[in-house]
């Protein structure tokens, strides 16, 4: 059964949600409802969502340290057209060989596409050669990018976000902003090479700037460079 | 004042490794195609992200929403704790929708719903007749009959209470 919940907000702010069951998610079925409840209730209807679970017969886990594989896909309006959108998708207890992979299984490629809706391009493995920091920075000819980060390090890499946050708080602004962008960006999956530039680009910055603590921030950024460059 | 449709259902995909810890990835598929489509995607993904994982893939929830591009604003003197509890009798069984902030006119002085009105006779239409089949409760079992329409209360959770508290 699909789940469909209406979320209303009160004029003190406060949020609750009412929730029906459907046995699809047929669209004027569910204006209907809302409508109702909106003649029917003095606070405002903020959204709806619709909702299914569907339980999935898999093999037994067998591994709890292959570390995590990040696809980054190329998302396009139209097909062949110029990127305006990436998509990262993290696949736990995976590898590279394996993650590589993904798209090549007969899955039905079209109508896969980014959160702000555009098409990933192509995601079919041998148009553009999927790489990763094993073998080369991917470029712009590449369909995709792949980085695979081990867990220990993805742990590492957690702890060490942390420390550049509460570090960037002794820079002046606009370094700062600069730091905490491109951690974002570690977590949002921008090409592996696009951020190990930022990563450069932040050391001289923070070379360059007065009155912060430059070597331990350095030392962290170093330690995430190397990290990379060895998964 | 409408409803609009964010521009992908979300899939998203619940692992479980050896040591019983849990992860999630995600993946989204365009509007404008039927729903069948999207679980066969959603479905044809799981089988490739199965084979490419050494966890286990124990499910996934596909879910798609809708944001009020203006909304109305709430009424003087709203409140979501005050509810409007409808049960609903879907072959004997008892199901439960509530009306959160229930305008006061809707709320008769002995404390039950106007059963009668215009707006509540629409919502009764909607769940009973307007769509038959189509609301059920959580078995899947088609609604059929209002049981009981009364004003209730609830609290609200810490998570959802508003961000300024201080007057």
């Amino acid at each position: 059964m699909w789940r469909l919940r209406v979320w209303f907000r009160d004029i003190s702010g406060t949020v609750s949600y009412t929730g029906a069951w459907l046995r699809s998610p047929n669209e004027t079925a569910i204006f209907a409802f809302v409508e109702a409840l909106r003649a029917l209730s003095d606070a405002q209807i903020t959204h709806v969502d619709v909702l299914r679970r569907f339980p999935y017969a898999s093999q037994v886990p067998a591994g709890r340290d292959r570390g995590i594989a990040v696809l980054v896909h190329r998302a396009v309006d139209s097909f062949g057209g110029p990127e305006l959108d990436a998509f990262p998708m993290w696949v736990p207890e995976s590898g590279i060989d394996a993650a590589r992979s993904l798209w090549g299984y007969p899955t039905l490629v079209q109508d896969y596409a980014s959160k702000a809706g555009y098409n990933i391009d192509n995601p079919t493995p041998g148009d553009g050669e999927p790489v990763s920091l094993d073998n080369e920075y991917p470029d712009d000819t590449d369909d995709y990018y792949l980085v695979a980060i081990r867990r220990n390090f993805w742990h590492k890499l957690l702890r060490d976000a942390r420390a550049y946050n509460t570090l960037s708080l002794t820079l002046p602004e606009v370094q700062a902003r600069r730091v905490r962008l491109d951690i974002r960006d570690l977590f949002m999956g921008v090409p592996m090479r696009e951020v190990i530039e930022r990563l450069d680009r932040i050391i001289e910055l923070l070379e360059g700037g007065g009155g912060a603590n430059t070597d331990e921030i350095e030392q962290l950024l170093l330690q995430i460079i190397a990290a990379l460059g060895s998964t | 004042m409408a409803l609009v449709p964010d521009p992908v259902y979300t899939v998203t995909y619940t692992f479980q490794d050896e040591t019983g810890s849990k992860a999630t990835t995600q993946a989204y598929i365009r509007q404008g195609i039927v729903i069948d489509d999207v679980i066969a995607r959603a479905n044809a993904l799981a089988a490739a992200l199965r084979n490419v994982s050494n966890a286990q893939l124990t499910g996934y929830t596909i879910s798609r929403g809708w944001t009020e591009d203006a909304p109305a604003g709430a009424g003087g003197g709203s409140r979501v704790e005050r509810k409007g509890r409808t049960i609903w009798l879907a072959d004997t069984y008892k199901t439960r929708i509530d009306i959160p902030s229930v305008a006061t006119g809707q709320v008769l002085p002995d404390g039950a719903l106007n059963r009668n009105s215009v707006q509540f006779l629409a919502l009764r239409a909607v769940l009973l007749t307007d769509f038959v089949g189509d609301f059920t409760d959580s078995r899947g079992v088609s609604l059929d009959a209002l049981a009981a329409a009364y004003e209730s209360y609830t609290r609200t959770t810490p998570k959802r209470q508003p961000t300024r508290k201080l007057a």
